[in-house]
């Protein structure tokens, strides 16, 4: 019973984490029908900036080091959506609208390559240990991820109900067109979402410090099976999102503890071709179904 | 007049390709000419569902390993001969593309695009973790050659002859069938899908068949691959490999087999002639593709058709 | 007159929306019938349960006393029932003549592996889908266009591209979902003219259509649906004096004139 909660709380964090991603590239493909391939290596970026320039070079407390990160991933994020997101959101093909978001992963990839080198590197004191809460032990990494993806939620529910832009951003995502003709300027909505969408990577990227240590390939398996979530909830949606994503941690970490340790990456796979086989608009219905 | 330029002109270059290795004496130039050539057989294969049906396929990698382990693990294991094992690999393509064709009768656009992304990754990852039978990381090691009679096809310049008559025999194969009532078909369904049903065509037939001509070329450029290096492991069939094909197709313009050439020569010379790039390169050369998939959307065959349209119509202005 | 499609009791539900209701109809061979009603009376719905487009909730649709419930579009086209589209639906990136080939396609039998080793019948299979596409372009007056793009093509000529590609497998009913929207009048009369000739063929033709001239010039048999159900079946001229239609549909001017 014990090893039981124990997975399950493991699940439960990771299955934060999925979440955390499918929003991520979620909130891109609604303001604008993009899928992200490149999110990945938004959290990789996310986590050099933080780990190997402001923590490690400029030796910042991990307290002003956080806000500067999420500030620069924001400015990286308008940037890419006004120079990349927007020319490739208006052209028609969607094979090259993926390509055009897979050769920027190439590129963001080559890019920290050459900027902090090859070799992987690690925190060493940042959110080490567990807390003992009777038999089970909570490691303090999956109590921080779930405090911050229940502060994301928070904050992401209240911008979608109370925010100019919010507001927006939920019009864009039921109906292009519409929206625009209703006065909402798409391309600055794709813009801000971009940023936003960078901002959550950058969360995501330092709380999986800890887990993965920082490396060029830390986010690879992260990035897919936030897709895997995305689809299993129902794509294009938000609270499919986040059904998704604990889903497909709860059900990875009881596995682990029933089946081979090295099948476990392939649970998520499974669960992705088996929903796109037999439910293909996911657990929430989603109406993206294009 | 045109039609006998067209034969000289190819008369020329299978000359040209037929005397290279006397040209190029470089071991390692011969080396990166057959995988190019390879590059060729799988990139067609992709060509017929990406480019001709535009349906998103980012499984190239998992197709390519069960086609090279099929073949490798054969030679190796069963000690079976390598012309037994391609047809297997064939056999093999034919079952994938079975399994991947159907799913994309109920599917399509992204959902498609990771399906095939998530197959490429099981695929990989049973692979490396079944290490009884594929060594798993360690790979398979001493796939040998082909053999012709008592012949063996070792070393660079013999089987650069043979993956030049693959290659040659796999792109007349291709262009008749594109240029045939399937290709018609096959290009129709990505302009509409219910107006090709409408005309009569079982969708699923021209879906599964598309698919099964892909994973049959992906699998034996696969297999190719394994004789080829002698040594195949999981990581030559990461989603890398995928991306690498994708921007082949790319490069050399969707859905035309002239620039499925083009694209894979590209991809796969210009890094050797680009050495002075050195850690530069990969970066420099995937700014050059995100730019140019927003400029320049047709590939550069479009550029050189454009090219040819100017100066044929400057000629004839000449002529005049 | 032999009943070739007869309809009985179709209905069609989205979700809680009654789009086609108990809906019974009998198209007679030899026959141009029209389906007309306001909008969202559910004309399309319709057109599109019997081309298999939409499977019906209930209710059944016999072609010459054979089911076609369950019968996906392909197999429904093939047995000749073939459709055109509201919004005419082309390949762009085919020739106007390779257009016109698709619509053969399915009645071509040479084999893949025949295709690939047989150079001679393939050649000869080409050569006659060719032809036969050549005379449907000749047909509907597209012959001199067959190497252009479609995309370049005026409105009125991609519908009669559609016509022609439709006339590719020798159909025995043709479903038109209206034909004549979105032309200038005098494409309207070309239309018109093409119609009247592929029926003196010996095609039946069934069509979806809110002009009125097309209608009451072109049609031999009228139905009327108002909101799902059919209100009134007839000949034009009963049609035009029919009170139920006049209150649904046609209105008081229309009432004058006849």
């Amino acid at each position: 019973m014990t090893s039981f909660f124990q997975l399950l709380l493991g699940g439960i964090g990771m299955g934060c984490i999925y979440c955390l991603v499918a929003i991520e590239y979620t909130l891109i493909w609604n303001a604008s029908g993009l899928v992200n391939f490149a999110h990945d290596k938004f959290i990789m970026l996310g986590a050099y900036i933080f780990a190997g320039t402001l923590v490690l070079k400029l030796n910042l407390p991990i307290i002003l080091a956080v806000p500067i990160a999420l500030f620069l991933m924001a400015i990286f994020g308008s940037v890419a959506a006004m120079g990349i997101f927007n020319p490739l959101s208006r052209l028609n093909s969607n094979i090259y609208a993926v390509m055009g978001t897979i050769m920027l992963a190439k590129i963001l990839g080559e890019a920290t390559r050459l900027i902090w080198g090859p070799a992987p590197f690690n925190l060493p004191s940042f959110v080490k240990g567990a807390y003992k809460l009777g038999e089970v032990s909570v490691s303090k990494v999956y109590l921080l991820i779930m405090i911050a993806t229940i502060a994301i939620l928070l904050i992401i529910e209240f911008m979608f109900k109370k925010t100019k832009v919010g507001i927006a951003m939920r019009c864009v995502a039921e109906d292009k067109t519409a929206a625009s003709l209703m006065g909402v300027n798409v391309n600055k909505n794709i813009t801000f979402t971009v940023a936003l969408s960078g901002m959550i990577c950058c969360v995501v990227g330092i709380l999986i410090i800890p887990v993965f240590n920082v490396s060029l390939g830390m986010s690879t398996m992260i990035g897919l099976k936030g897709f895997a979530a995305g689809i299993v909830g129902g794509f294009g949606s938000i609270p499919g999102a986040i059904v998704g994503g604990l889903l497909i941690g709860i059900v990875e970490s009881l596995y682990s503890g029933v089946g081979p340790t090295v099948y476990r990456d392939v649970v998520a796979f499974v669960l992705l071709i088996g929903f796109l086989l037999v439910k293909p608009k996911g657990i929430l219905n989603s109406k993206a179904s294009k | 007049m045109k039609k006998r330029t067209k034969v000289l002109l190819l008369t020329g270059l299978g000359l040209l390709l037929a005397a290279l290795p006397v040209f190029i004496t470089n071991a390692y130039a011969i080396i990166v000419i057959n995988q190019t050539l390879i590059s060729i057989i799988v990139l067609m294969g992709l060509n017929f569902i990406t480019g001709l049906m535009g349906q998103m396929n980012l499984g190239t990698a998992g197709i390519m390993a069960m086609g090279a382990y099929t073949s490798a693990l054969l030679t190796t294991k069963l000690s079976m001969s390598p012309w037994v094992a391609l047809i297997s690999a064939v056999l093999m393509g034919c079952i994938l593309g079975i399994g991947l064709g159907y799913p994309s009768l109920r599917i399509k656009g992204i959902y498609l695009a990771l399906t095939t992304l998530g197959f490429s990754e099981i695929i990989r990852l049973v692979i490396n973790n079944l290490v009884d039978i594929t060594g798993g990381p360690t790979g398979v090691r001493n796939i040998p050659c082909f053999k012709l009679f008592s012949y063996e096809i070792k070393g660079a310049v013999p089987y650069y002859y043979l993956l030049l008559i693959f290659v040659v025999v796999m792109i007349v194969i291709a262009l008749r069938i594109i240029h045939s009532k399937w290709g018609r078909a096959i290009k129709a369904i990505k302009d509409n899908e219910v107006a090709v049903e409408a005309c009569g065509i079982k969708l699923s037939t021209i879906k599964i068949f598309a698919f099964t001509l892909c994973c049959v070329y992906g699998c034996i450029g696969g297999a190719l691959y394994g004789h080829l290096i002698g040594y195949i492991s999981p990581t030559d069939f990461s989603v890398d490999t995928t991306i690498r094909y994708l921007m082949m197709l790319m490069i050399g313009g969707i859905g035309s087999i002239p620039g499925n050439v083009i694209g894979a020569v590209v991809v796969n010379v210009l890094p050797e002639a680009l050495r002075f790039l050195g850690n530069y390169y990969w970066l420099i050369f995937s700014i050059l593709i995100l730019v140019s998939s927003v400029l320049l959307p047709n590939g550069l065959v479009s550029v050189i058709k454009m090219i040819y349209s100017k100066v044929s119509r400057f000629a004839v202005k000449g002529e005049k | 007159m032999a009943v070739i499609l007869e309809i009985n009791h179709l209905t069609k539900k989205f979700g809680g929306l009654t789009a086609v209701n108990d809906f019974s109809m009998n198209v007679t061979d030899d026959n141009i019938h029209a389906l007309i009603g306001p909008n969202g009376s559910g004309k399309t719905t319709t057109i599109n349960m019997i081309s298999g487009v939409l499977e019906a909730t209930s209710g059944e649709i016999l072609y010459k006393g054979q089911s076609l419930i369950g019968k996906s579009s392909d197999e429904i086209s093939r047995m000749g029932i073939v459709r055109t589209f509201q919004n005419i639906k082309l390949f762009d990136s085919l020739s106007v003549i390779e257009n016109a080939m698709v619509g053969g396609h399915a009645f071509t039998n040479v084999k893949m592996t025949e295709s690939l080793l047989n150079f001679k019948k393939r050649a000869e299979e080409e050569k006659m889908l060719r032809e036969k596409a050549e005379e449907a372009l000749n047909y509907v007056g597209l012959y001199d266009l067959r190497n252009e793009n479609v995309k370049n093509m005026p409105y009125g000529k991609q519908k009669m591209l559609e016509l022609g590609r439709s006339l590719m497998s020798d159909p025995k009913v043709l479903l038109l979902d209206e034909p004549a929207a979105g032309l200038t009048p005098t494409e309207r009369m070309e239309l018109m003219h093409m119609l009247e000739k592929i029926f003196a063929k010996g095609v039946n033709l069934f069509l979806v259509e809110h002009n009125m001239d097309v209608v009451m010039n072109l049609c031999h048999q009228i139905t009327v649906l108002s909101f799902g159900v059919k209100i009134a079946e007839n000949d034009p001229t009963g049609i035009q004096n029919d009170p139920e239609v006049i209150k649904a549909y046609l209105g008081e001017r229309y009432n004058k004139r006849a």
